[in-house]
C-alpha cells in the first residue's frame, strides 16, 4: 500500500514536471513564432518604403534636370547678347568659355576614341569566382588613367563627363560616377590623339591584355569628330577658397 | 484530480517561458513545433490512460520524450530528403489526439451516467 502511495506521488511529480515542460515549450514556441514573424514582416515594408522614395527622388531629379536645361538656355542667350556688345564683355565671355571647357561644363568636340567594356559572357564557374569576369570600378579607373596619360583632353563615361571632382566607385553591382549609377556596358569617350590613345591601351601587358585574360569584351573605335557633352552637375566649392596674392 | 496537477504544470511552464527572455531561433522552429505536437499527444494519451486506470509512469515518460525526439528527427530527415516527412507526424499525432479525446469523452460520460443511476437507486 505504501509502495503504491510512493509510486503515486512520484507519478504526480513526474506528470507535473512534464506538463510544465510542455507548457514552457509551447509558450516559448508561441513567443518565438511571433517574434520571428515580426522580424520577417518588418523587412518587406522597409524595402517598399525605400522603393517609393527612390521613385520620388527620380521624379524630382528629372524635374530638376529639365529646369537646369532651361536655365542653361537662358544663360546662353544672355552670353551671346553680351558678346555682341563687344569690348570688355567680349574678352570676359571668351575667358568664361575657356574656364568652362577646363571645368567640363561646356560640351566639346574633336577627334577621339570610344572604348566599350562589357561583362564577360563567361560566368565563371569552377574554381574562379564569377566576380572576376565582370567590369569593376578599378578597371574603369585604370582605362581612364591610361587615356589621360596618353593626352586625353576630355573624357566621359556613359555620357557622364569626367570632372576634376568625379568619382568612379563601386556601388553594389553598379558603378557610381558623379553620384549617378551605371551598369555594364560602359562606354568611355575620350577626345585627344586617337592613335596615341589606342596604342596606350593596347600596350603589351597593358590594361587591355589584363582585362582580356578575364574574357571581358573590349572594343575600341576611332572617331574623326566626337562630341562630349558638358556636365549637368555644377561644380560648387563649399570648402576650398582661393588663396589671395598667390597667382 | 490529475487534470488539475497537469493544468498547474502547464501554466507554471507557460509563465516561466513568458518570464525568461529567450526565444527559439527561426531555423529550429519547425522541429520544436513538431516535437511539441508529439509531446501534446503523449500528454493527452496519459490523461486518457489515467482515467482508465492503466497509467504507467515509465510508458508515459518514454512516450513523451520518445515521441518528441522521433518527431523532430523525422522532420529533420524530411528536410534533408526534400520530402515533407513532418506531415506523417502531424497526421499521426493529430489523429491520436482526437482519438484519445474521444476515448476520454466516452469514458467520462458513460461513467457519470452510471454514477447517477447508482445515486438514484440509493435515494
Amino acid at each position: 500500500m505504501r509502495g503504491k502511495q510512493l509510486e503515486n506521488t512520484k507519478a504526480k511529480i513526474a506528470l507535473i514536471l512534464t506538463c510544465a515542460l510542455l507548457g514552457f515549450l509551447l509558450m516559448l514556441q508561441f513567443r518565438s513564432v511571433r517574434v520571428n514573424e515580426e522580424q520577417t514582416a518588418a523587412q518587406p515594408v522597409r524595402t517598399e518604403q525605400l522603393l517609393e522614395r527612390l521613385v520620388e527622388m527620380e521624379e524630382k531629379n528629372s524635374q530638376l534636370s529639365a529646369q537646369l536645361e532651361q536655365s542653361k538656355q537662358d544663360l546662353e542667350d544672355m552670353r551671346s547678347s553680351a558678346a555682341e556688345s563687344g569690348g570688355v564683355a567680349k574678352t570676359l565671355a571668351e575667358q568664361l568659355k575657356r574656364a568652362e571647357v577646363l571645368s567640363g561644363e561646356a560640351a566639346v568636340q574633336g577627334p577621339g576614341i570610344t572604348v566599350t567594356l562589357s561583362d564577360s559572357q563567361n560566368a565563371g564557374g569552377g574554381m574562379i569566382s564569377e566576380n572576376a569576369f565582370v567590369v569593376h570600378d578599378s578597371d574603369l579607373l585604370t582605362v581612364i588613367n591610361e587615356l589621360r596619360s596618353a593626352g586625353a583632353e576630355a573624357l566621359s563615361l556613359n555620357g557622364e563627363r569626367i570632372l576634376a571632382t568625379s568619382e568612379i566607385r563601386c556601388a553594389g553591382n553598379t558603378v557610381s560616377i558623379n553620384n549617378t549609377r551605371y551598369s555594364a556596358p560602359f562606354v568611355i569617350c575620350a577626345i585627344g590623339d586617337p592613335d596615341g590613345m589606342e596604342q596606350a591601351l593596347m600596350m603589351r601587358s597593358g590594361i587591355i591584355d589584363e582585362l582580356e585574360r578575364f574574357l571581358i569584351e573590349i572594343t575600341i573605335e576611332k572617331h574623326e569628330n566626337l562630341v562630349i557633352e558638358g556636365t549637368k552637375n555644377k561644380l560648387a566649392f563649399r570648402y576650398a577658397t582661393v588663396v589671395e596674392g598667390n597667382s | 484530480m490529475i487534470a488539475i496537477y497537469m493544468l498547474v504544470g502547464v501554466i507554471a511552464g507557460a509563465l516561466l517561458a513568458l518570464w525568461l527572455p529567450i526565444t527559439i531561433p527561426a531555423t529550429w522552429s519547425p522541429y520544436v513545433a513538431i516535437a511539441l505536437l508529439g509531446a501534446l499527444d503523449s500528454t493527452i494519451g496519459g490523461v486518457t490512460s489515467h482515467l482508465r486506470g492503466r497509467f504507467q509512469l515509465k510508458i508515459f515518460l518514454s512516450g513523451f520524450f520518445g515521441n518528441a525526439l522521433l518527431a523532430g528527427v523525422i522532420t529533420w530527415i524530411g528536410t534533408r530528403l526534400d520530402l515533407d516527412l513532418f506531415l506523417a507526424a502531424v497526421v499521426v499525432f493529430g489523429t491520436r489526439i482526437f482519438q484519445n479525446f474521444a476515448d476520454m469523452r466516452s469514458y467520462l460520460l458513460t461513467n457519470r451516467k452510471k454514477k447517477c443511476k447508482i445515486g438514484k437507486k440509493n435515494v
